[in-house]
């Protein structure tokens, strides 16, 4: 068993970085490996970004990430009796070897790069209505709407 | 008799951000001849004397102005439809939260230009972006209908589907679509205004986006002009309001028949007359209220839709070409003319 934990420590010399640890002041010596594991990606996002997280966050972060478990990948740092010291999931931080530091993604960024754009085809004859008809000179009483520059436009169907 | 509907307000001219397209060329400083609350408090009476529907507040920035809230909560008294609009740069203080808790307004305007990148670029703040994810939070917290606003130009306009996703998930309300034109700082960058061509692909866009996104209220503004209902906006379009059915009042008092026409000539100034009478006398609206076709020149010169229309959007008429009713962008010209 001394012998394998041995081998592994050999094997893990490869893995040794330097890094000073989110929060802390000084550089630690530690192993870097790659865990793959199935969980949930919206409870490490929670997790991973804390009080910067908004209510907006969370319901982009629920859609995008669904709450069900995926395969993750992630950085741990082990020490020298194999105790984990730190993880994070790569897709939201990552080891910075130039730092030596673990460096998170902007938070918005994370988001907006998991957006995924529908791909819509319409054919126009599709999209566009007949084409508006002559009334007549404009009749005072018949306003229509508007929506001009600058003022908003409102929701009038929306059930509060 | 012209019923005045909806005023929108420049709550003042000062503003946080320094925009690339801003139309009115808001800056950090305010004027000093700007409005004081006692005298918006006033405008505010006389507009719910004159049974106006709607109040928007505009700018600017209006949360930058003293008493912003105090105004906000007496247009709600008073028992004006009232909304503003904001850059969304700072999250709403709690004062200001509690406001608008109160006052449920109709709609709170967020300016949204394109998803973090754009949107901070043509905002000039890295952390313009980072201000709004936080306000949408509040907003919707309090429960409050949220009106993205989207001013379009050649920086932004392709990302038009992709930001359209992003508004979903995020489940806003409304999301108020309109073009970049040719007055305020956007003069200076005229490259950037959409041409022909760019106008059709957003049309196209906004007619895809309008069925593949139900939930959001997609609208384009007055300045695509006339539209079949249904097609880039719900509602039938009877032409430019200004002076018609409604009106702007800028930060030091003077009426102005939409804000948006910054460079035409301003009606009178509220210090001098009473609302009513510059509403109901002013020659500042007979370009809109005394039209004829034989006024005409330009794009919409032989239109058969003009003596309904008008010519369009008559802030973009005039910001291009120096006169009235002829719009540069139109959408029935462009897909049935
Ligand atoms: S061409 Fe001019 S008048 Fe005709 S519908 Fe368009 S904007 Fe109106
Ligand atoms: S000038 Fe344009 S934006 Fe202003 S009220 Fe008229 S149509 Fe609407």
């Amino acid at each position: 068993m001394n012998n394998a934990i041995g081998l592994i420590k050999e094997d893990l010399r490869r893995h040794r970085v330097t890094v000073t640890l989110p929060g802390e002041q000084e550089e630690k010596s530690l192993y870097l490996i790659l865990i793959t594991a199935k969980t949930k990606k919206f409870k490490d996002f929670v997790e991973t970004y804390g009080n910067k997280v908004t209510t907006t966050h969370r319901k982009i972060a629920q859609k995008v990430f669904g709450v069900w478990e995926t395969e993750n990948v992630y950085g741990a740092l082990i020490d020298e009796n194999m105790q984990m010291i730190f993880a994070f999931n790569r897709d939201f931080a990552d080891y910075d070897k130039t730092k030596k530091a673990i460096v998170f993604k902007d938070i918005d960024d994370v988001l907006i790069d998991r957006i995924e754009v529908k791909k819509i085809e319409l054919e126009e004859s599709e999209a566009l209505p007949i084409g508006p008809k002559e009334r007549g000179r404009r009749n005072p009483d018949n306003i229509g709407e508007w929506l001009i520059k600058y003022s908003l436009a409102e929701k009038k169907n929306k059930i509060t | 008799m012209h019923r005045l509907r909806e005023v929108v307000i420049e709550t003042t001219k000062q503003c946080n951000l320094n925009c690339i397209h801003c139309g009115s060329d808001c800056g950090h400083k305010t004027t000093e001849d700007e409005l004081s609350v006692e005298e918006w408090r006033d405008v505010l009476l006389q507009l719910s004397e004159m049974k106006v529907g709607k109040v928007v507040f505009s700018g600017g920035e209006p949360t930058l102005k003293d008493g912003f809230e105090t105004l906000l909560a007496f247009a709600s008294v008073l028992g004006l439809k009232v909304g503003f609009i904001s850059n969304g740069l700072f999250a709403f203080s709690e004062s200001l939260q509690e406001v608008i808790s109160r006052c449920n307004p109709f709609a709170v305007g967020l300016s949204i230009d394109g998803l973090k990148q754009a949107h901070n670029k043509i905002r000039k703040n890295q952390n313009s972006w980072q201000g709004l994810m936080q306000n949408i939070s509040i907003l919707q917290n309090l429960g409050v209908q949220i009106c993205v606003v989207t001013t379009l130009h050649k920086l932004n306009y392709h990302e038009l589907p992709r930001l359209a996703s992003f508004l979903d998930l995020v489940d806003v309300d409304s999301w108020q679509l309109q073009l970049a034109m040719p007055s305020g700082r956007m003069k200076n960058q005229v490259n950037l205004l959409i041409n022909e061509d760019d106008f059709k692909k957003i049309c196209r866009e906004v007619l895809v986006l309008r069925k593949f996104y139900p939930n959001i209220n997609i609208q384009s503004a007055d300045c695509f002009g006339l539209a079949p209902e249904n097609s880039i906006r719900s509602d039938y379009w009877a032409g430019c309001p200004a002076g018609i059915s409604a009106m702007a009042i800028d930060a030091c008092g003077n009426i102005m028949p939409c804000l948006s026409l910054q460079d035409s000539q301003r009606c009178e100034n509220i210090k001098n007359k009473p609302i009513v009478e510059i509403w109901e006398k002013s020659s500042g609206f007979d370009f809109n209220r005394k039209f004829t076709n034989k006024n005409v020149k330009g794009r919409c010169e032989n239109c058969k839709l003009l003596s309904e229309c008008r010519g369009g959007c008559n802030s973009q008429s005039f910001s291009y070409y120096g006169y009235f009713h002829s719009s540069p962008f139109c959408f029935t010209r462009s897909f049935y003319q």
